[in-house]
């Protein structure tokens, strides 16, 4: 698992994953100082709302009083006493009026901050009715001021109280607003941080999946790739048995043809001893009828001295028949095996104007080789079919066998009239199956099955390609190398 | 009188069987091991019919009959062949590696091992008479 999330891809999807998180860390932050700072110009706006009411009200408020002053004023006017107060003119009213004129135009000016039709309805009624008053008490030049002028300023009391009353609510509404808005704010606020929580959480989810998606299919695949590394291997194996099988099968093949030959070349020397027991027979019948019985245990000794030889001669055969594995490695003279050989071919050779020659060199008819004698055998014997097989329809025939040796080895060649083998094919001819003579003549097995059988013998069987003509060398250890081995 | 008989066959049974028979039925016989020995018999011996194997060590069968052809073309020829090779597989192969001998050898008679003495004995009178 901790492999897989090394695999170079994988991190770098990582650092993606990283990098947009950090961005959207970053965003947040922004966000979030964007509405606290909203919040915060928000409380300054509700702040400043706020002053305006205040102040609004208190001049309400001290328009009021001078209202009532003015009210006092004029009901005072009636008592027998205030005639000299009014004299002394301890009050202006002219004066106090310009006042609240100017409290009025005031809240005029503070109510254009904010706007509200309501208000505005109302201090300009109030103005209307204020500016009215104040004609009528200008008209009685401050003496004359009657009742009727008191009762002017009643409406315009009540209107301002409205006013003051109005003010309230509206501060009171404000500061609900505020708070509701604030709430409202830390609500979106909360409601951002969920979606990018989430969000975050959902990119690191599917990142995980992913993960462990890959991982899981990897898994599987590594599961498949083995089920069909495991499938492959038994497919090979099971060739390879059939390959050793076709082999087995090929050896077996060429050993019945190397039989054929063998027994057709033992034909000759079978049919001699047979013929022979066959006139020892003879002899003894026709001299019992003549009355001249001859020595019966003398001629029983020749019979069963011919049957033995036979006998020798059909073992060999079997074993040649059953392979090599009971065939054990034995000192043989090299020369033995060439003179069996020979016997086997000369006749076959002689009918088909074959000129056969047999020359050892140096010492070599003492050489002695450590071996399977019938394997070794099937070799010259393959060699020679070969040699015979590519002069057969030639003018000049002869086959050449030359034996030699060196300090270790037994060297044979085996040399044919023929033109040699094609330089082109001359690195296939041991392959198996390979055959350069016409169907039906040859398996394409020999060469190859030869070249195993002097591996076998740790020795060396090559084609000559400097001779002049065909020829095969076949090179064995002496039996004294082996040993000393 | 043509009753000079030389048999040439290096297994030595088969010589002296062959002998046997032959004197049993009046011949005079001498016996060689290989052509070298027979064409020493020959010009020791007044023979009339020389009974020759083929295959044999020194001096084989195909060698001394053309020797023969050449220095005693009157001696007639009973070739004894042991038929072991890869063709005669069937009776026309048989036939065919007799003609093959015969034509070989220039014998007057070719047989192939193992014969009757019956066959043989027919063939020498059927020669000598």
């Amino acid at each position: 698992m901790n492999n897989n999330l090394n695999i170079p891809w994988v991190i770098s999807i990582r650092k993606v994953i990283l990098r947009g998180t950090f961005s959207l860390v970053i965003l947040l932050i922004m966000t979030f100082s964007t509405i606290m700072w909203q919040i915060n110009q928000n409380k300054l706006t509700v702040t400043l709302s706020n002053n305006y009411h205040l102040q609004s009200s208190s001049l309400y408020s001290e328009a009021m009083e001078k209202c009532r002053l003015i009210e006092n004023v004029i009901l005072t006017k009636y008592l027998p006493e205030s005639a000299q107060l009014f004299k002394n003119s301890f009050i202006d009213i002219h004066t106090v009026l310009q006042k609240i004129s100017l409290d009025l135009s005031a809240i005029i000016d503070l109510q254009d901050e904010f706007g509200n039709e309501q208000l505005e309805a109302i201090t300009s009624l109030i103005s209307k009715k204020f500016i009215f008053f104040q004609r009528s008490i200008n008209k009685t030049d401050g003496i004359d001021i009657s009742l009727n002028n008191k009762n002017m300023l009643a409406p315009i009391l009540i209107n301002m109280q409205q006013a003051i009353t109005l003010h309230n609510n509206l501060r009171a509404e404000l500061i609900v607003q505020s708070k509701l808005n604030d709430k409202k704010f830390y609500q979106n606020l909360i409601i951002l941080l969920a979606i990018v929580a989430l969000t975050i959480i959902y990119i690191i989810s599917t990142f995980i999946k992913a993960i462990n998606k890959i991982t899981n299919d990897k898994a599987e695949l590594d599961q498949i790739r083995e089920r069909y590394s495991h499938e492959l291997e038994s497919e090979v194996e099971s060739r390879t048995k059939l390959l050793i099988q076709a082999k087995k099968n090929a050896e077996k093949a060429s050993r019945m043809a190397s039989l054929g030959e063998l027994a057709s070349g033992m034909a000759h020397e079978i049919n001699s001893p047979i013929l022979e027991v066959n006139l020892i027979a003879d002899r003894i019948i026709r001299r019992a009828k003549k009355g001249k019985p001859d020595n019966i245990p003398l001629a029983m000794l020749d019979i069963k001295k011919s049957i033995c030889h036979v006998s020798e001669l059909i073992e060999n055969l079997l074993k040649l028949s059953r392979g090599s594995s009971d065939d054990k490695f034995e000192k043989e003279p090299i020369k033995n095996i060439i003179e069996s050989v020979i016997n086997l071919s000369k006749e076959r050779f002689a009918l088909n104007s074959i000129l056969l020659k047999v020359e050892y060199q140096n010492q070599s008819s003492n050489s002695i080789i450590f071996c399977q004698k019938l394997q070794i055998s099937q070799v010259l014997i393959n060699l020679l079919n070969n040699a015979f097989d590519a002069i057969e329809l030639q003018n000049e025939k002869w086959i050449n066998i030359f034996i030699s040796e060196t300090k270790l080895k037994t060297i044979i060649v085996v040399e044919d009239s023929g033109n040699g083998v094609p330089k082109n094919i001359q690195n296939r001819i041991f392959d198996p199956m390979f055959t350069s003579k016409k169907v039906g003549k040859g398996t394409g097995l020999g060469l190859s099955i030869c070249a195993s059988i002097v591996e076998k013998h740790h020795g060396e069987l090559f084609y000559d390609t400097e001779a002049k003509h065909s020829s095969f060398v076949l090179r064995l250890p002496k039996a004294t190398s082996i040993v000393d081995k | 009188m043509n009753n000079s008989i030389l048999v040439v066959d290096d297994i030595e049974g088969v010589r002296r069987e062959l002998s046997f028979l032959l004197e049993d039925e009046n011949f005079i016989v001498h016996q060689a091991r290989n052509g070298n020995e027979a064409i020493k018999v020959l010009t020791e011996q007044d023979i009339n019919l020389v009974i020759t194997d083929i295959l044999m060590p020194d001096m084989d069968g195909f060698e001394l009959c053309n020797y023969l052809s050449k220095n005693f073309p009157a001696l007639l020829i009973i070739v004894i062949s042991g038929g072991g090779t890869i063709y005669s597989r069937t009776k026309s192969d048989i036939d065919g590696l007799l003609n093959q001998a015969k034509k070989l050898t220039k014998a007057d008679v070719v047989l192939k091992k193992p014969f009757s003495t019956e066959e043989l004995l027919a063939k020498i009178k059927v020669l000598l008479n």
